[in-house]
């Protein structure tokens, strides 16, 4: 019976409830929040290395004093606002400001390069606002009975999850399979680095007190991507004359309607992705970003461009990452369970206002969603005004010579990546992933697979040894949704192959009644 | 509307704080410089938090540092230093200088990590108290088959091996009572180790494991949202929140375990700098102010003094090390 309830709880609350909720926003202190909130968020998302759950993190040693609503007004602002702040370097300098931005680097990048900065930004900031706004209307339509979703994915879901996650690999190597499947493997070694998360024994940890927790992942995506671009640019700028358009030119800013429409398809792609995703305990804007863009690009009719340069892929990767928020806030408001990192923050910061996340939580407390869904949605528009706002003056900054800009962005990645940790240990670690990266730059091998090896090797390591633990094989087979997400991670390393040897055969087949219509 | 003096109040004080904060950045350059043969302490103190910001850890200490203002008259500033298990936090503090001016917030694992080939020993340190305790406790799923810790006994014996229980990770605070679980009750049982307690306790309500035993105030959140039951408490007595709630103890199983968090100085700090911390310390724990915070986060505000905290140590590396070394006899 409570079950039942609490699967109706949305609907059962009162319209009190909801305007109890959502006049939160009507307090002027919470409205000086939320701005507060949104200039710390847009300072860190642009910093690489300095992520949305650091800052909400420091922040939280502040807001403990506040009253809850207007402490999570300025959590949750800092985390809208990251994800917003974030493209920047990533679309800019090619340097992800968090890993929710990482799919952000693979078309944003080559967009700036082309003279294409102001639209790449325009559109990346209106991909990540309709990913909010959509992760929000999920969370505040049908939050509970979607966070019971979360509780179907045990060990045996998640890892069947990750394979799916895997098969990415192939996306994102842009063509260069053999080469792509090379660096994802590197990427899975990284992960098996620390101890094992079954035994606790110490694997290649060489006697680095650090490489106890394994290696760490921020250091490496800062320094396989943005350290990396930055000394390519150093070696080659002499040679580099083809570059015709600066990157500080803004060019055309505002999409023409022909690209707005062809905008829809991959932003429905990316927002039903992040949706699924989102909901999914642990897994967060990162994974989910590149899945959605590589869902985009097998659905798209100029496949070719991503990761080259296509707006459609990174619309639909901005989307898919921050539609995964609604989701998040979502298992963490409803279940307890972090939905990602700067979540298990926030319920540290929430258990001290004596307000505890859980199956609780919103029957006792009913008008607390729509609170956060108001804070949410003030967070998200002011978000993209400013964004749009303060972009021309972004780029700016890239009209300073280039040696002062590598100099300036090898600064910013190397304080970063301090910060995060307070660690020379992680700094280094970045480095030598800047010099990796570099070599895999020049030899032409993509760096996206690395990064998902690396993120995604440890979860399919200890799910599955969880799973083996507990129920065995047959856990598999009993799962429905881990088999379809086995069956969907077949059809998708499958698919693509079949279908180009079709295509192939219907050529010739093509050929031959060409030729046979030649012949008298 | 009901709140909104409270609220100016409140927003007041962010603002002191905030200003506060900058203060502290503006007055290190200054405090650094300062003579350090005065009374101590002259100048800046450093709080090492060795986990991640925002965690309970992390947030209990920035509860404590300005109380550990008010009363040491110097800056506390926290600063976070994570990385394998605490113990690249453990380690650093290893290397400092033995003065008082760091000090670092420890678990558990400073009792335990020693038995898991990591190189941390308790007595590179002096304990200078102990801030809270986080008593422990059985939980089942609500529609679990056992109603009471006998039922999961009894079926334990019946499947020796096959059922299965959640802990926060190998060797870890709530992994070990397990195997105190297990020769007290003479059963044999599978530990599925997550990362953290909250995947932990969310796979043993969503059924993917039979028990979780873990924090009672971790487990809260799934009890009071009616997904979980508790069946015994790891305490000598019953809590007073729980008063329906039977020890383990009083079920026949003497068992009982709490994660703990304290704060230590390196090994060789003289007496009276270790006494004028442990004073500020047990002064600012005992804080209405502390002691609210902790509370609300489920825990128990202790506050102990120097030698009750060395004395508590040595006990629970008697007892982890006793379990550790019968998970690693299997």
């Amino acid at each position: 019976m409570t079950h039942f309830l609490e699967m109706l709880g949305p609907s059962l609350v009162t319209a009190n409830a909801v305007l109890d909720g959502f006049s939160i926003i009507l307090q002027l202190d919470t409205l000086l929040y939320i701005g507060l909130g949104m200039l710390v968020g847009m300072l860190v998302g642009a910093f690489p290395g300095v992520t949305a759950t650091m800052a909400v993190a420091l922040a939280a040693g502040f807001t403990m004093t506040m009253e809850p609503m207007q402490g999570l007004a300025v959590l949750l602002t800092i985390y809208v606002a990251a994800q917003f702040g974030d493209r920047v370097p990533a679309i800019l300098i090619n340097t992800p400001g968090t890993p929710a931005s990482i799919s952000t680097t693979f078309d944003g990048y080559p967009l700036a390069r082309q003279g294409k900065a102001g639209l790449a930004m325009t559109v990346s900031a209106f991909g990540s606002a309709v990913g909010m706004l959509v992760g929000i209307v999920l969370l505040a339509v049908i939050a509970i009975p979607l966070a019971r979703f979360a509780r179907e994915f045990g060990p045996p879901e998640l890892f069947a999850l990750v394979v799916f996650g895997l098969t990415m690999m192939i996306g994102v190597s842009s063509g260069r399979i053999i080469k792509g499947l090379i660096a994802g493997c590197f990427g899975l070694f990284l992960a098996t680095v620390g101890r094992d998360p079954v035994s606790g024994d110490a694997r290649f940890t060489m006697d680095i007190l650090e490489l106890n927790s394994g290696v760490p992942f921020i250091p490496v995506i800062i320094g396989l991507f943005g350290v990396a671009e930055v000394l390519n640019q150093m070696l080659t700028h002499n040679k580099n004359i083809t570059q015709t358009k600066p990157i500080s030119q803004l060019g055309q800013w505002w999409p023409d309607k022909k690209t707005s429409k062809s905008l829809i398809k991959p932003t429905a792609v990316g927002a039903a992705t992040g949706s699924v995703i989102g909901l999914v305990p642990a897994v967060g804007g990162d994974i989910s970003g590149i899945i959605g863009w590589d869902n985009a690009r097998r659905v798209s009719k100029e496949k070719e461009k991503f990761g080259k340069g296509s707006l459609e892929g990174l619309m639909a990767g901005d989307t898919s990452t921050t539609t995964t928020l609604g989701g998040s806030v979502t298992t963490t408001m409803a279940l307890g369970i972090p939905g990602d990192s700067v979540m298990a923050v926030l319920i540290g910061s929430m258990m001290i206002w004596g307000i505890q996340p859980g199956p609780a939580l919103f029957s006792s407390n009913p008008s607390m969603v729509y609170s956060l869904v108001a804070i949410l949605t003030v967070a998200t528009l002011l978000s993209l005004a400013v964004s749009l706002l303060r972009m021309k003056s972004m780029v700016k900054l890239l009209e300073l010579n280039q040696a002062y800009l590598w100099i300036i962005i090898l600064v910013f990645c190397m304080v970063g990546t301090y910060s995060i940790n307070n660690s020379v240990f992680d700094v280094v670690v970045m480095l030598l992933m800047g010099i990796i990266g570099l070599v895999m730059l020049r030899l032409d091998f993509p760096a996206g697979p690395t990064v998902l090896g690396l993120i995604l090797g440890p979860l399919a390591e200890a799910n599955l040894r969880r799973t083996l633990i507990g129920g065995g094989w047959e856990s598999f087979l009993s799962s429905p949704i881990a088999m379809i997400l086995f069956i969907i991670s077949a059809a998708a390393l499958l698919f693509p192959p079949l279908r180009e040897m079709s295509r192939r055969r219907k050529a010739e087949v093509g050929e031959k009644g060409k030729f046979s219509a030649n012949v008298p | 509307m009901k709140i909104s003096l409270r609220n100016s109040l409140k927003s007041a004080k962010f603002v002191a704080v905030a200003a506060l904060g900058a203060l502290v950045a503006t007055g290190c350059a200054a405090g650094a410089s300062e003579d350090e043969a005065g009374d101590f302490p002259s100048k800046d103190i450093r709080l090492v938090v060795p986990w991640e910001a925002g965690g309970s850890g992390d947030l209990s200490a920035r509860t404590l540092a300005p109380k550990l203002e008010e009363e040491l008259g110097v800056n506390v500033i926290v600063e976070n230093r994570p990385g394998a298990n605490g113990s690249v936090g453990y380690n650093w503090m290893t290397e400092q200088e033995p003065d008082g001016y760091n000090m670092v917030m420890v678990g558990a694992e400073i009792v335990t990590l020693q038995y898991l080939d990591y190189e941390i020993d308790p007595a590179d340190y002096e304990f200078l108290s102990q801030l809270l305790a986080g008593p422990g406790g059985i939980a089942v799923r609500a529609d679990s088959p056992y109603e009471t810790l006998d039922d999961l006994i009894q079926d334990a014996k019946e499947r020796p091996g096959e059922v299965t229980y959640s802990s926060p990770g190998v060797g870890s605070v709530w992994d070990n009572p397990a195997q105190g679980l297990q020769e007290l009750a003479d059963i044999e049982l599978i530990n599925v180790p997550f990362d953290g307690s909250a995947p932990s306790i969310a796979a043993a309500a969503a059924g993917d494991v039979d028990f979780s035993i873990d924090a009672v105030g971790s487990q809260k959140a799934q009890v009071d949202g009616g997904e979980m039951r508790y069946l015994a408490l790891l305490t000598e007595e019953r809590l007073e929140d729980l008063p329906d709630v039977p020890t383990a103890k009083e079920l026949g199983i003497d068992l009982q375990n709490a994660s703990f968090t304290g704060l230590v100085v390196p090994d060789g700090t003289p007496e009276d700098v270790v006494n004028t911390l442990a004073d500020a310390i047990q002064t600012a724990a005992q804080s209405d102010e502390f002691k609210e915070t902790i509370e609300a986060s489920n825990l128990i505000p202790k506050g102990t003094s120097p030698e009750e905290f060395s004395e508590f140590i040595k006990q629970e590396d008697e007892r982890h090390g006793a379990w550790i070394k019968l998970a690693q006899g299997e």
